[in-house]
Order: C-alpha cells, then sequence, then structure tokens
C-alpha cells in the first residue's frame, strides 16, 4: 500500500498543529480543577491515549478477522502495526493515570479504578501479541495465529471490564472517585486532544505500514538476485 | 471410459511472498498409477496436501469423485488415503492401538477383522500390543501404509513410500499396490529415484517452478530421462 | 505421565504452606488464591501437550485428513482435558485441607464454583495451546498468551466468588458472579468453537 506523500504530510502537518492546540488548552486556557489544582491538567492527553490505544487494538481486531477471511498479508501489516504504535499509546496512558493517581490520591495504582485496570489488561495483551509474533514460526502462521489472538484479546477486554465491575460489587471499598463535573472548555480542551492524538496516531501507522512496504520491496529483490528469503 | 477421479484446474499457492505453485493442472482417471516427480523443494509435498484435502489452495478448482472441494468438505475424505514422510503414528499407543483409533475415525465396519488382516499382511501381527515408539523406521513405515489403506480408500496418495524398506518389505509393499490397483483403487505416488516405479506407474509428471512441465502417458515413458535433463537445465538457469 | 501432575499439585501447595508458615496472614482470605494459583499453574502442565504433541509427532496432519470436523477435535481434547485437571483439582482440594486449618465452607458451593470455574479457563487455555503448539518456546508462549485473557476475566470473578464461599457464604450470595462465570464459559466455548478451525490448518 503506498500512502500519497501530500497526504502524510497533511496528517502529520494536522497532527502536530492540534497537539499544539490542545497543549495550549491543556495548560493556560482551562481553568485548574476545582479540587485538584494543576495537576488534573494531565489528565487530557491521559484519556486521550488511553482512547487511542482501545483504538488501535479495535483496529488490530478488525484488520484481524479481514485477514483470516482474505488471507492478504496487507491486513496482517495494519493488525501488527497498530499493535505496535497502540502500545506506546498505552505505555503513555498507564503512566500518566499512574502519575496523575499519585498526585491526587497518593497512591500510584489503585486495582478498583476500572479504567486504569482494563488499560493495564490492553497493555498485558498487547504485549503478549508481539511475544506471539516474536515466536512464530513462518510468515503465514505468524499472521493467522496473530489475527486469532487479536480476537481473542479483543473479546476479553469487556470481559475484564465487566468481571472488574462485578468484582467492585463485592468488594467495596472507599474510594474517592475524583471526577466532579467537566466544565464545557475542559470538554472542549478533551476533544482536541483526543483529536491531536488521532491524527498523530494515523501518522505513525501510515509511516509504520511504508516501512514494511519498503522491507517487502527489499525481500523481493533479494529473491530476484537469487539472495535467501529469511 | 475410465471416470475422472481428481481434477485440477490452476491450483496455485504461496507462502507468504515465496510462490511454491503457480498453475498446476492436472487430471487422475480410476486405476492410475500417477507419479509425480521434481526436484528437492519444488512443492510436491505441499502439491500432495492440496490435492488430498489436507491444506487448502488459495486459488484453482480441486474436482474429487466430481464433488467440488472447499474448506466444509468433509465426507470426501473417507475416499483419501494418505502415506507421508510424518508417519501419522501415536509413539505411546501400540499399534493395534494407533490402528484401532484411525479405524474410528473412519468408522469403519468389522474393524478388529480388517486390523487384524492389515496386519498380517504387513508382517507386524507379532508386534500388534508393542508400543509403535519401539518401532524401527521400517516397522513404521509399514504401521504407516497400513493406516493409510485401512478404510479401503479409492485414491491413495504415497509420499516417498519406499524410503527405508528393505528390499523384502518393497516386495510387499508392490504386492499390495498391485492387489489394490487390480480392485480399482487409483495411486498417486511422490517419488525421487524413478526406477522405483518406473515399472509400476502408467503416467508420469514433471513439477518445475510451480508447473506440470511434462506428463508422459504409457509408451512415453522411455522419453522420460531426455525430457528430465531438459527441466534439471531450465531450473538451474 | 498424570501422575507427575498429582505431585507437582502437591509441591505447589507445600511451597504455599512452607512460605506462609514464615509470615503471619489470615487463612480465610488467602485460602481462594492458594488454591486456584495451584489448580492454574498445575493445570497449565496438562494443557501444554495437548496440542504440542500432535505438532511434535507429526500426527496432526492425521487428524486434519480424516472425515471428522476439526471442533470435534477441540471438544475431544476438551473434555479429556477437564477430566485429567478435575480429578487434580479434587485432589489438590483434599491436600488443602489437609495442609491449612481452614474452615470447611459449603462444599456443593465450593465444587460447583471450582467446576464451572474450570470449564471456562480449561476451554480457554485449549485454545491457547492450539495456537501456541505453533509456535516456537510454546510452553513458555502458553502461560504469556494465557495470562493477559484469563486471569482478569474468569480467574478474578472465580477467585473472588470462592473467597466469599469460605467467608461462610452460601452460593445464593455469589449467584451473579456465578452467572458471570457460566457466560464467560459461554463464551468461551463459542470463540474456541469458531476460531479452532483456523487455528489447526495448515
Amino acid at each position: 500500500m503506498k500512502f500519497k506523500d501530500n497526504l502524510v504530510q497533511l496528517i502529520l502537518g494536522l497532527g502536530v498543529i492540534f497537539t499544539l492546540i490542545s497543549i495550549y488548552l491543556a495548560v493556560i486556557f482551562t481553568p485548574s480543577h476545582e479540587v485538584m489544582g494543576d495537576v488534573q491538567r494531565i489528565f487530557y492527553f491521559h484519556v486521550a491515549s488511553a482512547w487511542i490505544s482501545y483504538l488501535a487494538f479495535g483496529i488490530t481486531f478488525v484488520a484481524g478477522l479481514f485477514y483470516l477471511k482474505t488471507k492478504n498479508l496487507k491486513w496482517d501489516k495494519i493488525a501488527f502495526s497498530s499493535v505496535e504504535i497502540g502500545i506506546v499509546f498505552c505505555t503513555l496512558g498507564i503512566i500518566t493515570g499512574s502519575t496523575w493517581a499519585g498526585a491526587v490520591w497518593g497512591v500510584f495504582w489503585i486495582w478498583e479504578d476500572f479504567k486504569l485496570f482494563t488499560t493495564l489488561v490492553l497493555w498485558l495483551i498487547f504485549v503478549a501479541y508481539l511475544a506471539l509474533r516474536t515466536n512464530a514460526k513462518s510468515k503465514t502462521s505468524k499472521a493467522k495465529l496473530s489475527a486469532v489472538f487479536g480476537i481473542i484479546g479483543f473479546v476479553c477486554i469487556p470481559f475484564s471490564f465487566a468481571a472488574n465491575r462485578i468484582w467492585q460489587q463485592y468488594h467495596p471499598s472507599v474510594i474517592v472517585t475524583s471526577k466532579g463535573s467537566l466544565q464545557p472548555s475542559m470538554a472542549f480542551a478533551l476533544v482536541m486532544a483526543v483529536i491531536a492524538f488521532t491524527f498523530l496516531f494515523i501518522y505513525f501507522l501510515i509511516v509504520r505500514l511504508n516501512i514494511e512496504e519498503m522491507k517487502d520491496n527489499i525481500e523481493q529483490i533479494k529473491q530476484d538476485i537469487g539472495g535467501k528469503n529469511v | 471410459m475410465r471416470d475422472e477421479i481428481l481434477f485440477a484446474k490452476n491450483i496455485a499457492k504461496s507462502f507468504g511472498a515465496l510462490n511454491v505453485l503457480n498453475s498446476i493442472n492436472l487430471s487422475i482417471k480410476r486405476g492410475d498409477r500417477y507419479t509425480l516427480f521434481g526436484s528437492n523443494g519444488v512443492g510436491k509435498t505441499t502439491l500432495v496436501k492440496i490435492l488430498s484435502t489436507i491444506m487448502p489452495a488459495d486459488s484453482g478448482e480441486l474436482i474429487l469423485f466430481g464433488k467440488k472441494i472447499n474448506r466444509r468438505v468433509k465426507d470426501i475424505k473417507n475416499f483419501i488415503g494418505f502415506m507421508s514422510h510424518e508417519s501419522f503414528l501415536y509413539n505411546e499407543l501400540t499399534a493395534w492401538e494407533n490402528l484401532n483409533f484411525y479405524a474410528d475415525l473412519y468408522s469403519i465396519n468389522e474393524k478388529e477383522k480388517k486390523i487384524e488382516d492389515i496386519l498380517k499382511e504387513i508382517g507386524l501381527f507379532h508386534r500388534s500390543y508393542d508400543r509403535v515408539g519401539t518401532f524401527s523406521r521400517g516397522m513404521r513405515q509399514r504401521l504407516s501404509l497400513a493406516r493409510a489403506i485401512l478404510h479401503s480408500p479409492e485414491l491413495i496418495f504415497l509420499d516417498e513410500p519406499y524410503a527405508g524398506l528393505d528390499i523384502k518389505a518393497q516386495k510387499m509393499l508392490n504386492d499390495i499396490i498391485r492387489r489394490l490397483n487390480n480392485e480399482g483403487k487409483t495411486f498417486f505416488f511422490i517419488i525421487h529415484n524413478i526406477a522405483e516405479v518406473f515399472n509400476i506407474t502408467n503416467k508420469i509428471g514433471i513439477l518445475s517452478q510451480g508447473k506440470i512441465v511434462y506428463e508422459f502417458e504409457g509408451d512415453e515413458k522411455k522419453n522420460f530421462t531426455d525430457k528430465y535433463q531438459e527441466v534439471i537445465r531450465r531450473e538451474t538457469n | 505421565m498424570i501422575n507427575s501432575y498429582f505431585i507437582l499439585s502437591l509441591m505447589i501447595l507445600a511451597s504455599f504452606r512452607f512460605v506462609f508458615s514464615i509470615v503471619d496472614f489470615s487463612l480465610t482470605d488467602l485460602a481462594s488464591p492458594i488454591l486456584w494459583i495451584t489448580f492454574f499453574f498445575a493445570g497449565l502442565f496438562s494443557l501444554s501437550p495437548t496440542y504440542k504433541r500432535e505438532v511434535e509427532q507429526g500426527t496432526k496432519d492425521g487428524l486434519m485428513i480424516a472425515p471428522i470436523s476439526l471442533s470435534s477435535v477441540f471438544f475431544g481434547k476438551l473434555m479429556s482435558n477437564l477430566l485429567v485437571i478435575i480429578c487434580l483439582e479434587m485432589f489438590s482440594l483434599v491436600i488443602f485441607f489437609v495442609f491449612f486449618p481452614v474452615q470447611i465452607p459449603d462444599i456443593t458451593a465450593l465444587l460447583f464454583l471450582i467446576i464451572i470455574g474450570t470449564i471456562g479457563y480449561v476451554t480457554l487455555g485449549n485454545v491457547i495451546s492450539a495456537i501456541s503448539a505453533n509456535l516456537k518456546q510454546s510452553e513458555i508462549m502458553i502461560p504469556v498468551l494465557l495470562v493477559p485473557v484469563l486471569l482478569f476475566t474468569i480467574i478474578m470473578s472465580t477467585v473472588s466468588a470462592t473467597s466469599l464461599i469460605f467467608s461462610g457464604a452460601n452460593i445464593i450470595v455469589v449467584l451473579d458472579e456465578i452467572k458471570f462465570i457460566l457466560a464467560f464459559d459461554f463464551a468461551f466455548l463459542a470463540l474456541g468453537y469458531l476460531l479452532i478451525d483456523y487455528i489447526l490448518e495448515p
């Protein structure tokens, strides 16, 4: 798949612009949170990172389904490129969430916070997915087994979320959930952050796919001149 | 006019970027003893796995016993026998238990009698209750053949059946092939050393660079050596 | 071979017994996790050869060429696994009560929970075992792939419900959790049935 250079540059440009906008909004424009103070500002990027990582895995899931149906390797490339980039956003989301939790609640981790919990599960599934690919025996089996595991993993995300909620029901603990109300300006800043990260994600995905395309070309050249196709 | 058991048209298979089979066209009639010949790694085992429905092709048409083969097909497998260099035998089970297991998979009637008969025919009846893990290579090969023909398949694929067999076992194999062929069974061999089947086979195909480049029927067999040299020459260029 | 599994679960429980003799702990709180960790890890070793053996011995194609549906292979292996692992768990349960002087809870509720939890994790374990059989380092890959999808779904629910039983609750209290676990069981069975064709096909 070749993407027009102009389009790619445009997406990068939009991503950078929106990121700058959202940084401005997050740091300067929005008011301080009534309870948490300035520390809350990280919230915009934390939530955006987490949502993008779920989007990434959603793409992996759909691409996996298409691969199993069509056996066209391009779907596999989309699936695992999405995981590679998604795991970065997921790590960012967990780190920012943990930092925020530490600043607000004094502890860096709470099992009862289902969002943090489910994002950790997602992170572990990403890691497992990449481990699977490292240990695959051939290109086709790699693609096929990753697609299957991607489907299993994706289905288990809402399961984990639900399991955690049920568990909370049985083991209630006193936690101060610090949501408060979301003022319109904050909501706006959040939306901007999400848009910014979406563009960045798409940009990174396209670049990653282009790299894979180049790798394929190299392999094809190797085959043509008689090198061993490793 | 013998009926056509196997019809393959434009079969293609690739593994990732490596295109193994390009456009395979084959027609095999009932009672044929077809031999597939070709250099190492050219794709013979891949082709045979596709034709015996173990592996699906990427594209092309395959018709067995008049039925079009797709992913869901299951009943056709009752008519197919397959023997490869993997013996399909469980090392922890005895010879009898192995054959019994496959007899159950194929829902064979009067399985005890059939298992006993075939063990006697391949000369392993006295080892019925020994674990296959203790068998020698030749014995495993013979038992694998027994497993392949236990359910009286109409079309039998044999991948390098003579490998590892001593003279006595080779003769036994030839006897079995002759007997089954007289009963109307069809054979598909993959052979390295053409001398092994030259007298038995009635049709030879040479697989090279993803296609069946030459086919010889009946008397044309004598042209085989020349044509094969040609093929090798083309492959090394 | 099966004897080794029993000895393994004995060793795991003995390790827990030893470790917790050094530290103070509340037995009712930890009973459920100890039990389920033992079940899970001992069970892992039964799951591993289920599909790996077929690949190693080359008998996988033998199943592919037979006139059977791949889902019947899946269910067959699943049932044999369940039988072995449930026996293993019953044995472990007895050893557990011997090692740890915990108040005996509602036995029917406990057994019921163990069985439905086991069905869930063995089902998904079988699917993952089928996937891992085709990978390098298969024994390591099984827990690597299984933990993220299993631990936070069915294991968590089952451990939590079991711990409630150990604290003296009866089955009515954990009804919601049970419905959940049954939903997981069903979902995993459906996943296995749908995906096994793709996993086993060459």
